[in-house]
């Protein structure tokens, strides 16, 4: 399955984002160490952070006149974050998860290089993710 | 809102049209009916222009700091509902998300350079122009003004011309296309909820009863116009007998030039979205390709190889990369001129009639892309404005011959360049007459705060759209020579 928009890749990334955050929610709940908690909390609320940030992106710089077809972008590879059980994720693989979503925003940011403004976003998207 | 006659808005309030006729608003990628427009009556009108009159003197008093602070909660109000803006557009018009989302972006830019207007319409003074005398310009709102706007992009370009209208400290009464009126009834139900002064701003539904009571009646001073030239030209004449100010933006026949020293792997993706963006129903959208030299070859298989995987469908799916004609005539249109083509002797490389769609999409008006080579351009597909997704290739020698053929074209609204030299570029810009040049970019589209410009067929009148033109043409500059005894 591909990504052919930038409407898609956008709406791809927003529930990527939401996956995760969802993943980290359930695992505050059962986090029983102090400094687990804050970090997993700081994860959270970066998400939301990045979901806004997605969303002004949405709003703010699809370029109408410069949209251009997205080629070759598939998301077969990171369907497995979506499909990460909550029930039995265990917070350790975050940093699997967080590198997985660095290399989507880095493809996404190179697939829209067309929109400069857009393909900035997901290289600092992919940052935000590599330092987790 | 199925099937649901819509409403004038007239004096800050909803109001039933005294219309006896309607058209089905429709959905163009699953034919289903959305709304009924009233064809409006000239009462409809006249009541429309009343209430603008009205309204007028207690609004050019009004400061223009106060008048932009409306403007400003507009903004933000638009961009609070901007998904379910965007996707009225999508539905009532076919194009897709992104593209919905694009133009509401550019609707919001022209409303945030109205804001502007406490800096664009300062006039200027220089003292002593004779010992003891000093002399100024101020710029003046004028009255009552409305636009006549088109099918394509139903939010963005009536919005080139109210904001900086009613900012200006005129009043406004915004005729919205009778084929798309949805998103500007949705507009409006925000201008209502923010309670704008009453009758500052007003929407009357209608056709050419309306238009003709707005242009006749000797209340309104001003029309802006974006449509056909045939229209546009008609209404320059008419506006302009009854000494009313007019600016009309026509049809288009565009052409996009590729010289051999083009990059091609950046190029062809920006010729996809030049002519088949908004399903090739932009005033800018590319209208022939001219193929210079030795690019021939590689640019026609390169082309058709990315038309080829354009994903046709549902504007409202996201990954839908087009969607269908804005309505059935629209596509019967552009059928017939497939039809000329090929009988005219052009190459049919790629059918984008009859395309493979999904079931719900049926009743939709979908071409697929399209593409004829051996393109002359004596052929009707290469004059005349097609507004649809179809590309006609025509190769030519050298960039002279591509100008050539340009300035023959009586449209001039835009025409694009793509090359690598600084000198063919300059050379473009400098000799071809058209309004609007894109260099390496192929929808050469101005900001809010550049004129929208555009020559010959593709333009009547002295001011443009936009930026500080369009002030200008919302306002009358006035000459004061003082002297104190």
């Amino acid at each position: 399955m591909t990504l052919g928009t930038l409407g898609a890749v956008i709406k791809y990334a927003l529930k990527l984002e939401a996956a995760v955050i969802s993943l980290y929610e359930k695992a505050l709940e059962t986090a029983n160490v102090k400094e687990d908690n804050a970090t997993i909390t700081s994860k959270v609320s970066q998400g939301q952070k990045n979901i806004k940030k997605l969303k002004k992106l949405q709003r703010e710089n699809t370029t109408e006149m410069i949209l251009e077809p997205i080629k070759d972008f598939h998301k077969d590879s990171f369907e497995e974050i979506l499909q990460t059980d909550l029930e039995t994720f265990n917070f350790e693989r975050s940093g699997e998860i967080e590198n997985k979503i660095a290399l989507f925003y880095e493809e996404a940011a190179s697939k829209v290089s067309f929109i400069q403004e857009a393909s900035y976003i997901f290289q600092q998207l992919a940052l935000k993710h590599s330092e987790e | 809102m199925k099937g649901e006659i819509l409403k004038n808005y007239i004096n800050g309030k909803w109001v039933d049209s005294r219309a006896t006729k309607t058209r089905d608003v429709i959905n163009p990628a699953t034919g289903e009916i959305l709304a009924q427009t009233p064809m409006g009556t000239k009462e409809d009108a006249e009541e429309s222009i009343q209430a603008a009159k009205e309204a007028f003197w207690r609004w050019r008093t009004t400061p223009a700091q106060s008048r932009i602070r409306y403007l400003y909660e507009l903004r933000d109000a638009f961009e609070e509902n901007f998904d379910e803006l965007a996707e009225v557009c999508t539905l009532e018009h076919g194009k897709t998300l992104d593209e919905s989302r694009g133009e509401y972006r550019r609707t919001i830019e022209s409303i945030e350079i109205a804001t502007s207007i406490p800096s664009l319409q300062m006039g200027f003074n220089f003292e002593d122009v004779a010992m003891g005398i000093d002399e100024m310009m101020i710029k003046q709102p004028l009255g009552v003004f409305f636009c006549v706007a088109p099918f394509n992009f139903p939010a963005m370009v009536p919005a080139w011309f109210w904001p900086l209208a009613i900012a200006t400290g005129n009043t406004y009464i915004v005729k919205p296309s009778d084929q798309c009126p949805i998103t500007m009834v949705k507009q409006f139900e925000i201008i209502d909820e923010l309670d704008f002064p009453k009758g500052i701003i007003n929407l009357v539904h209608g056709g050419p009863d309306v238009v003709n009571t707005l242009i006749e009646n000797p209340d309104t001073v001003g029309l802006s116009f974006v449509g056909s030239s045939k229209i546009g030209n008609l209404l320059y004449r008419k506006a302009g007998e009854v000494g009313k100010r007019v600016q009309v933006q026509g049809g288009a026949k565009n052409f996009i030039t590729v010289m051999p020293d083009a990059d091609l792997e950046r190029t062809i993706p920006n010729l996809i979205t030049s002519f088949y963006g908004n399903a090739g129903q932009r005033c800018l959208a590319g209208g022939v390709l001219l193929a210079v030299g030795e690019v021939y070859e590689p640019l026609k298989d390169k082309i058709l190889d990315a038309a080829k995987k354009i994903k046709l469908g549902y504007g409202m799916d996201e990954d839908t990369q087009m969607g269908p004609l804005a309505s059935k005539a629209g596509m019967d249109n552009v059928l017939k001129f497939i039809d000329k083509g090929i009988e005219e002797g052009a190459e049919l490389i790629l059918d984008g009639r009859n395309p493979k769609l999904d079931d719900n999409l049926i009743n939709g008006s979908f071409i697929g892309p399209t593409i004829f080579d051996k393109v002359t351009p004596e052929m009707t597909i290469a004059k005349e404005e097609i507004f649809g997704p179809v590309i006609p290739i025509v190769k030519v020698n050298s960039l002279e011959e591509a100008i050539e053929i340009i300035n023959k074209s009586r449209y001039g609204n835009a025409s694009s360049i793509f090359t690598s030299s600084g000198k063919s570029a300059r050379d473009y810009q400098y000799n071809v007459n058209a309004g609007n040049i894109g260099i390496n970019i192929g929808v050469a589209a101005p900001i809010a705060s550049f004129p929208f410009s555009g020559m010959k067929d593709s333009f009547k009148g002295d001011l443009h759209g936009q930026g500080k033109s369009g002030v200008d043409f919302f306002t009358e500059d006035k000459v004061v020579i003082t002297r104190w005894f």
